[in-house]
């Protein structure tokens, strides 16, 4: 019975994480610039983060260790200082990003400008991460993250057409704009696979002490939960699909993404989309400062534990909190959020192969898994997704340039 | 055909500076882009309006999205002249400015501000 | 136990102390070259110019830069003997008070001027 709840847990968990301000923002320009074209970017970025997080969360409940600690302690110093710069230089990034969604909701809903609301944003914050443990800060977002089932919601009073949907999840060339689709297709893939998604949910299963007993939970919330999360992104992609697209409405500034609930769903689609934007993003500030922190203590060696008082692990603690405040800062300055989220998430596809590669190495390490190493579809997705990785890495720049006007 | 070294790479670089112009480091963007845009704003404008008929969305948000297209009028007015090269392109560029300034005044007067 | 792998089970691997508090990773290796002796493992280096050195020149001249901007002017390493070590497993037990250690004075710190003033900083399990 106790698993049972540990599964549904772990699902609502990956829901609340999946849907944030990069999947918001992608999958609503996506919807509105390109229609359903997109949708099979979604399901591609879905697919593979859950294949990613099944990953470093067998290989943490089995060797008791995290991914961090691993990428130190197997590939030394010098190599992890590599994936230490990238992570932390894109998850800065995206945590300013996040602290924006969180600003603009607040911003909507008391018209008092977003840039006002950086800086008490980071503070509630923090006090959440200096007072709470492990479990309120994963459980307690978890649980209010599921207003975002309000996106399913809407998008199925605007009755999409199904086939022209389903069609949509194979890949398809586009008919203009190249260089502008292939740019969203990177920012989705960017908002869908987060280094700190999968180094937040390794360091969470040691957190929540998993052993091999949690293998099958573990299997269903990376699967599972992606599944739902990856269902709303796409139900966000279909309700800018159907509102925006039609009337040819591109979205420049994040105000412009609450009319898609508030269209089919009225005055509570409006409040829902707020309370979503701030959820999600919110309970995303908190979790990429933690995985941040994670990364830096696990890394160097310090004592690290969100259950610990912060006494007793000084240095991880300042950490999450410098960074929590310092990501404020470029919003309450004014920068633009969107602008912010769309270089972000481009970042982010651009620094995937140094978190992707190295887990091939550690996932066929017997001494560390035992039993439990990659079988070969495993394998082979794992680099299936360190070759799209690359790609990535390849095309990010030039697309940023050609197609990020 | 052989091209001397340093030729090749002086097209390299301008290859590469036309990129980064075109990428769109400080020129305005291309016409089209721009009406393009305008005509974004209008039909947002539009949105606005009727679902704040339809008790959708508050004062305060419709307030803000009349806020931000205001904001995209007067960019786009200031640098869509200089985009437009022949009388056909101007005609339309106000055209599109004239579009999106009734719209904005349409929802500030379901709106009533 | 048989043999050891220096780069594979030492360098690097995670470092507890004899309350099995985390108190670094073992960042440099010494050997030690006394003449008519063999060479042997004598000493665990832990600490951040340790690491900057096994990255290149550069990286010292930026550690070295950091640190006077903050004004520190010792060297915040530790030196222990390879002797204190207790257990090699998935972490290495030292036999040392993780508190005494040089490389673990911006933990102690940031524990005593930042954290214990700050509301909610100290106590039992959250």
């Amino acid at each position: 019975m106790k698993k049972w709840a540990e599964v549904a847990l772990g699902v609502v968990t990956s829901i609340g994480g999946f849907l944030e301000v990069g999947s918001i923002a992608t999958s609503a320009q996506g919807g509105a610039e390109f229609g359903y074209q997109l949708a099979w970017v979604l399901v591609l970025g879905t697919m593979s983060l859950a294949i990613l997080m099944e990953m470093t969360g067998r290989l943490a409940a089995v060797s008791q260790r995290t991914y961090a600690d691993l990428l130190r302690e197997r590939f030394g110093y010098r190599f992890f200082l590599l994936p230490l710069v990238a992570v932390f230089v894109v998850s800065l990034l995206v945590v300013i990003s996040e602290i924006g969604g969180v600003s603009i909701a607040l911003q909507i809903a008391t018209g008092i400008d977003f840039r006002w609301w950086a800086i008490p944003t980071a503070i509630v914050g923090w006090f959440l991460l200096w007072r709470g443990n492990f479990t309120i800060v994963e459980q307690g977002t978890a649980m209010l993250g599921l207003v975002a089932i309000s996106f399913a919601v809407g998008a199925l009073k605007l009755h999409p057409v199904w086939p022209t949907l389903g069609r949509a999840m194979l890949p398809s060339l586009p008919s203009h704009d190249r260089a502008r689709y292939w740019y969203l297709a990177v920012s989705i893939l960017g908002a869908s696979i987060s280094p700190y998604l999968y180094l937040f949910y390794s360091a969470g299963a040691i957190e929540d002490e998993w052993t091999i007993e949690h293998l099958g939970v573990n299997r269903v919330t990376a699967g599972m939960g992606n599944v739902f999360g990856g269902g709303l992104a796409i139900a966000t992609l279909v309700t800018a699909a159907l509102v925006l697209a039609p009337r040819e409405i591109k979205v420049d500034r994040y105000e412009q993404i609450a009319l898609v609930l508030a269209t089919p769903l009225g005055r509570a689609g409006l409040v829902f989309f707020i309370m979503t934007l701030f959820i999600t993003c919110f309970g995303a500030t908190l979790e990429i400062v933690l995985a941040m922190a994670y990364l830096l203590a696990q890394g160097l060696g310090w004592n690290w534990s969100e259950n610990l008082k912060p006494d007793k692990d000084a240095r991880f603690a300042t950490s999450y909190s410098v960074l929590i405040l310092l990501a404020a800062l470029p919003i309450a300055i004014g920068m633009d959020p969107l602008t912010l989220t769309n270089i972000s998430m481009v970042a982010t596809a651009a620094s995937l192969p140094v978190t992707v590669i190295p887990l091939f190495v550690l996932m066929n390490d017997g001494d560390l898994l035992n039993t439990h190493v990659n079988g070969w579809p495993s394998n082979l997705a794992l680099v299936v997704i360190a070759l799209l990785s690359i790609v990535l890495l390849v095309a990010a720049l030039p697309l940023q340039l050609l197609g990020g006007g | 055909m052989l091209q001397p070294a340093s030729t090749r790479i002086t097209h390299l670089y301008l290859a590469l500076t036309v990129l980064l112009v075109g990428g769109g480091c400080g020129s305005p963007p291309p016409l089209d882009k721009q009406l393009e845009t305008l005509a974004s704003w209008t039909a947002t404008m539009q949105l606005a309006k009727e679902r704040h008929g339809a008790g959708a969305i508050t004062i305060t948000y419709a307030t803000q999205l009349r806020d931000r297209a205001d904001e995209a009028f007067q960019q786009a007015s200031t640098t869509i002249g200089q985009s437009a090269q022949t009388h056909s392109d101007s005609a339309y560029a106000a055209a599109a400015l004239d579009s999106l300034r009734t719209a904005i005044r349409q929802l500030e007067a379901e709106i009533g501000s | 136990m048989g043999a050891l792998h220096l780069s594979h089970d030492v360098i690097d691997a995670q470092l507890v102390d004899r309350q099995q508090e985390k108190i670094g990773r073992i960042d440099e290796l010494l050997l030690e070259l006394e003449d008519g002796q063999p060479p042997r493992v004598a000493t665990i280096v832990i600490g951040g110019v340790a690491r900057a050195r096994r990255v290149g020149r550069w990286m010292l001249a930026l550690h070295r830069a950091v640190h006077a901007l903050f004004g520190h002017r010792e060297e915040q390493e530790s030196r222990v003997p390879f002797d204190a070590v207790r257990r090699i497993g998935d972490t290495i037990e030292l036999d040392v008070e993780g508190d005494t250690l040089a490389s673990m004075r911006l933990e102690r710190w940031l524990a005593t001027h930042i954290v214990l003033r700050i509301p909610g900083g100290s106590g039992e399990r959250k």
